[in-house]
């Protein structure tokens, strides 16, 4: 099981945030990606700083007008913070990415990272010799 | 684990965990003491003598007699909540009282005298009348966790008093870095979802 305490801070922005003002948290949180969440706090999709060059700069978009949902890869991959850091390391491994949001029935708490994964996988190994 | 709060926060019960927990606090103080391990030295220091004076009363034999008192203290609960049968509920709980009383009545006033926490020590002995009603054992944390709450407060405290350190979130310690090199940069805190970083009882 995740534990709770060890993730790391999620930054998000609604569905119905404009690309310009997403654009904005990310600059102000120096965050390359952003987890767009609905209204009971569900992780629905990401935005990478990638998309929004090429989602809406790059195809003449308005960011003013552009809403998070238009342009948001979706669905997002999970993991639930009752599964394992195994399951969360296979997921990670699968998409080939460095972090995973992690939810509780279904709301997101945080996210975690490889390099927490790698340590919990190698303490257990650890544990269990 | 000495309380079955620490599954939602972990408190630390050893020298080491203390010193974890404190670098996940400050984590600038990471990146000092990897940069110049001398520094390592003076923070050990004080979690050492933290540590030190807090130790007694973590954990210990009336630690696991009251942890067996709640034990009952919660099978009294559950009796209760599902049978409604008050009287015997009550019995079950006068168990736990008993169990309680050499950490409430002896360890506290020691905890008080020796460490200066005379507030943890009547609210230690408060929680535990109040937990007498049936379905609020919970409310009683015990004296282990209210000694490691203050020692991690006090270390936290003194770290970052040696240090010159202030516990800014990660995101406030960006914004404030990129003002001068943007326009319009706000505080994003309504846009961070996380664990709390901000233990109990910090000194502010």
């Amino acid at each position: 099981m995740i534990n709770k305490n060890e993730l790391i801070d999620a930054v998000i922005c609604k569905e119905s945030d404009s690309v310009l003002e997403v654009s904005k948290i990310m600059r102000d949180t120096q965050q390359r990606h952003i987890i767009v969440i609905n209204k009971k706090q569900e992780p629905i999709g990401i935005i990478s700083t990638v998309d929004i060059n090429n989602r809406v700069v790059a195809s003449e978009k308005n960011p003013k007008e552009t809403k998070a949902s238009e342009i948001m890869t979706s669905p997002v991959d999970l993991v639930e913070v009752d599964e394992s850091y195994e399951a969360a390391y296979k997921k990670m491994i699968q998409r080939g990415t460095y972090t995973i949001p992690v939810t509780e029935k279904n709301r997101l708490i945080g996210v975690l990272d490889f390099n927490l994964v790698f340590k919990q996988l190698s303490k257990n190994k650890g544990e269990t010799k | 684990m000495k309380s079955l709060r620490d599954i939602f926060r972990k408190m630390p019960e050893t020298k080491s965990e203390l010193e974890e927990i404190v670098l996940g606090y400050y984590p600038e103080l990471k990146t000092k003491i990897e940069k110049d391990n001398s520094l390592r030295g003076r923070l050990e220091k004080i979690t050492e003598e933290e540590y030190q004076r807090y130790r007694p009363y973590i954990g210990g034999t009336t630690q696991k007699i009251s942890a067996a008192g709640h034990g009952i203290g919660y099978t009294a609960d559950a009796y209760f909540l599902t049978t409604g049968d008050i009287y015997t509920a009550l019995g079950g709980k006068a168990i736990n009282l008993i169990a309680q009383i050499p950490e409430k009545l002896y360890k506290s006033i020691s905890y008080a005298v020796h460490t200066g926490g005379y507030l943890g020590a009547i609210q230690n002995i408060v929680e535990g009348i109040i937990s007498y009603a049936p379905g609020l054992t919970i409310l009683d944390q015990g004296l282990s966790r209210i000694a490691q709450k203050r020692m991690l407060s006090k270390t936290l405290y003194r770290v970052g008093k040696e240090f010159g350190l202030e516990m800014v979130p990660w995101h406030k310690r960006v914004a404030e870095r990129i003002k001068g090199y943007y326009e319009g940069v706000k505080d994003r805190t309504a846009n961070i979802i996380g664990p709390s970083k901000k233990p109990a009882l910090v000194p502010v």
